[in-house]
Formats: structure tokens, sequence, C-alpha cells
């Protein structure tokens, strides 16, 4: 599949009080994904990435798994609407979080519903006999998945019920991690805070370290601004509240997008002047200060102007 | 295998980073007291450095017994090790070809070649390895005359050869 395509919701299952697992399937072949990939989901105009759980192989379904968030969105929508037999609009599946293939050893991290993308990846070590082990944080009684990862992980499962028993799970195993090892996190950005912290103390390379977020930061209105235009000259204010994706599709120029949420870095646009304040999730570490791009769904400038590339 | 050109070394040599947790410093029969520095660097930096001499009349059998021996040492590591390593360039490249093979990634090296002596080449006819000492040598597997190209294989740290025709140069292949 390249562009949206209705897949028909052939089973939903209830893992958990507020995670559910919709298994989504087509009259066409699926098309197979690298471990840790996603799906875009779209409901009536809103559109969310979502962990494939599977890994990836030969798939007979598209499997993902929702957490209820209490706060609307289209996780809750997704809970209160979708039944078997309904039909969603998806994209993809989209790689953007894949093993490394020399790696020699595997070190999964998950918290909470951050499970998807792991159990992705370590059905995809054992499928094809890679080196791994997990860490499991959740909260008692609500761990999506767990008989699952279990099963898959056996012995080479660390569970950690409880942000108290995953941090001391963390620094231990970042510790005594075979050389060649590579880690992937994926939660809430607490715990994906602290691992990057334990791996930097116990002297980890940050190439060695990948994380997934999968919720954006909440951010502040920030300060208004202006961009240029480059194609056609004109100046457009931004207010402060008001992103700067918003501003350009109200006068008509056109960006790409999907998440609006700077997580999945779909709205890059290029930027010839001024200095960009980049408050996305997409940029590494090591291309914080790049002035020459930017993701307008989220970031905002820290001059008074931007000259963009459009 | 991937290639790429000859490495360039600068005229000094860098000091290593103070990162990581623990680092194993080799002492590739290297010139002045380099090695000695930075093992002393990295120890004052609170690093828990050990360091690895090898004289010069024993490099070449440190060499060829590396693979081996390297692997074994990495066995007994973790993540958070670093490695670095002075001395010619072909006991740095041989060096450098074990480290990668054990799972360590740049990032995780800190080399320099103080000068180059030798080349270990490799014969594409019959396989072997020699230590060369100019462009033009003898194979040491099927004595046939080589040239060396400036090509270097990053994963077995050794330089391309090519059988000698009258109108090729040393150097000149690419
Ligand atoms: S739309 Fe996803 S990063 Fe901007």
């Amino acid at each position: 599949m390249t562009g949206d395509d209705r897949l028909t919701v052939a089973a939903v299952e209830q893992t958990t009080v507020d995670v559910r697992s919709y298994v989504l399937t087509s009259h066409r072949p699926l098309r197979p994904y690298e471990p840790g990939s996603h799906l875009v989901v779209g409901l009536d105009g809103v559109r969310t990435c979502y962990s494939l759980t599977d890994d990836g192989t030969a798939p007979d379904a598209y499997r993902i798994s929702v957490r209820r968030t209490g706060r609307g969105g289209l996780s809750d929508a997704l809970h209160d609407t979708v039944r078997v037999g309904g039909q969603l609009s998806v994209s993809g599946p989209r790689s953007a979080f894949p093993p490394v293939p020399h790696a020699r050893h595997h070190l999964f991290v998950a918290a909470g519903i951050g499970i998807t993308p792991i159990l992705s990846h370590l059905g995809a070590a054992r499928r094809w006999g890679r080196s791994c082990s997990v860490v499991y944080g959740y909260r008692s009684g609500a761990a999506a998945h767990l008989e699952l990862v279990r099963r898959l992980a056996g012995a080479d499962l660390v569970e950690a019920p409880g942000r108290t028993a995953l941090a001391s799970a963390v620094a231990e195993a970042v510790e005594r991690q075979p050389v060649g090892t590579h880690l992937y996190a994926c939660g809430p950005r607490a715990v994906l805070d602290l691992v990057t912290d334990r791996c930097a103390a116990a002297g980890w390379p940050p190439e060695r370290v990948h994380v997934e977020h999968f919720t954006a930061p909440d951010l502040d209105a920030g300060a208004p601004f202006e961009v240029l235009v480059r194609s056609s000259g004109r100046r457009l204010p931004v207010p402060a509240g008001v992103s700067l994706l918003e501003v350009l599709e109200r006068d008509g120029v056109a960006v790409d997008h999907l998440c609006r949420t700077g997580v999945c870095g779909r709205c890059r646009i290029g930027v010839l002047a001024g200095t960009p304040e980049h408050r996305d999730l997409v940029l590494p570490a090591a291309l914080r200060d790049a002035a020459d791009r930017m993701y307008p769904c989220v970031s905002r400038a820290g001059t008074a102007e931007l000259e963009l590339d459009l | 295998m991937t290639s790429r050109s000859v490495p360039q070394w600068p005229d000094a040599a860098p000091a290593p980073p103070p990162a990581g947790r623990c680092w194993t410093v080799f002492d590739l029969a290297a010139r002045g007291t380099t090695a000695r520095d930075w093992h002393r660097r990295l120890t004052v930096a609170g690093l828990d450095a050990e360091l690895v001499t090898v004289p010069e009349p024993q490099l070449t059998g440190w060499i060829e017994a590396l693979p081996p021996a390297f692997g074994e040492l990495a066995s007994r590591r973790h993540v958070g090790w670093r490695v670095a390593a002075v001395g010619p360039e072909h006991a740095v490249l041989a060096l450098r070809a074990c480290a990668v093979e054990a799972g360590l990634m740049d990032a995780e090296l800190h080399l320099h070649a103080d000068r180059r002596t030798h080349r270990r080449v490799y014969c594409p006819h019959c396989g072997a390895t020699t230590l060369a000492a100019g462009d033009r040598f003898r194979c040491a597997g099927c004595a046939r005359t080589l040239l060396v190209h400036d090509h270097v294989s990053l994963s077995s740290g050794r330089y391309l050869g090519s059988v000698d025709t009258p109108d090729a140069a040393p150097g000149a292949a690419r």
C-alpha cells in the first residue's frame, strides 16, 4: 500500500482495561514491513501513528494496539466507534524505528503501551535468531501483551512493575550489555530520558541508543514571529499559540504533514535565513543546532524572522 | 567488502576524548610517549584505563594472533568500553578490523597511525595476505608479483593488490 487504503477490522480484542488490539485485513495482499514500523490511521480527518505489533514477515493482517487516553483524540475515538466489520483508512506501513543490522545483541526497553513496537522487534529477533533481551515496565494489572512477551522472551525478560522498578532494571541492564549491543526504547518521555541518561552515564555512545516517542510533550504557546515565504515574497505573522504550519496552510501554502505533534518528520521545510527554535522530537541531538530545516507543526523561531524555502 | 581510499592521518596524534566507561590503550610499537600520555590522560579523567604495550619485534606475530585474542578480550567487556591504538598503520588497521568484527563502532575507537612502514595487502588471486614494504612485492601465497592499490578494506584492514602489468603504475588503479 502506498497511499491511503481501506482495511477491514477483522477482530477487536480488549487486551487490558484500557488497551484494545485491532486486527486489520484486506482482500489484497498486505505488504511486509520492518520490525518497529507503524501504520498511520485516519478517522474523520485526524491521523495518528500506531506501531504494528507483529514481526512484519508475510503479514496475514496488520495488528495495532491502542490505549484509551481519556483525553479525547483519535485513540479514544477508535475505542468508541470502531467495531468488527468496520473499515479504517490507513497508510503505511512506515519504518522509522528499524533494528540495526550489525548489532551483536539487542536490548529492548518498553514502558506501558510502548511495548507495541518492542513486541514487533522481539518477534523478529526470535524469528531470525538474533540475540536479544527485554526490560518491560508496566503498571500492575495493566501490562499489554504480557503473556506473549513472556512466551517470546522467556528467560531474557526482566519485568518491572512500576516506575521505580523500571529505573533500577534499566540502570542495571545498561551496565552489563555485551560489546556491540544496540538499545531500543519506547515509552513516555520521562522513561526515554531516564534511558538516555543511564546510557550516557554508563559510557554508551549515543549511536547505540534508539528511542521512539509515543507521546509528544505539551508545548507552550511560544512568542510571535514573522516568516518570509521565498517563492511568493509574502510576509506572514505567526501569533503566539498558533503553529507555523497552520499559518502556512491558511495562506494557501501546502506543506505535507501527518502527526502535527513534531513526531513523524513529515512536515520538514527548508530555512534560508534566521534561526529556528526546534521543538520537535525528530531531529537527533547532534542536529539540534541545525538552522537549515525545521518542522513547522511545532517548531518556532529563535529570531524575529525566518525566511522559508517554500 | 567496504573499501575507501587510503586513510589520512594528522601529523600529531589527537588525544582521546574522556568518554566511555573504561579504555584499553594499545601501544603498538608507537613512537615517543603518545600511548602512555593517552593512558595517563584517561586515568586522570577518572576513567578506568589499561595499557597494552607491544614491542616492535613482536608486532607481526601479535597481529597474526589478534583476531581470536581481540574477540576474547571483547567478550569480557561491556558497552561503555573504548579502544585506543597508536603505532604503524598496518597494525592500527588490523586492530580496527578486529574491533569492528567484535561489534565496536567508530565512536568507540580512537586510532592514530604515526607512520606507514608496511602495508598488509590482499591478493585477489590466491587470497593470501602479504606484509609488503614497497609498492611492488611478491605475494606470499602464489608468488605473483603484485602492485599495491590505493584502496583499503575497512573490514579487513588490508590494501588491495593486483597483478603487475607493464602499463600499471603503483597506486594508479582506483
Ligand atoms: S507533521 Fe509530523 S513532525 Fe510535523
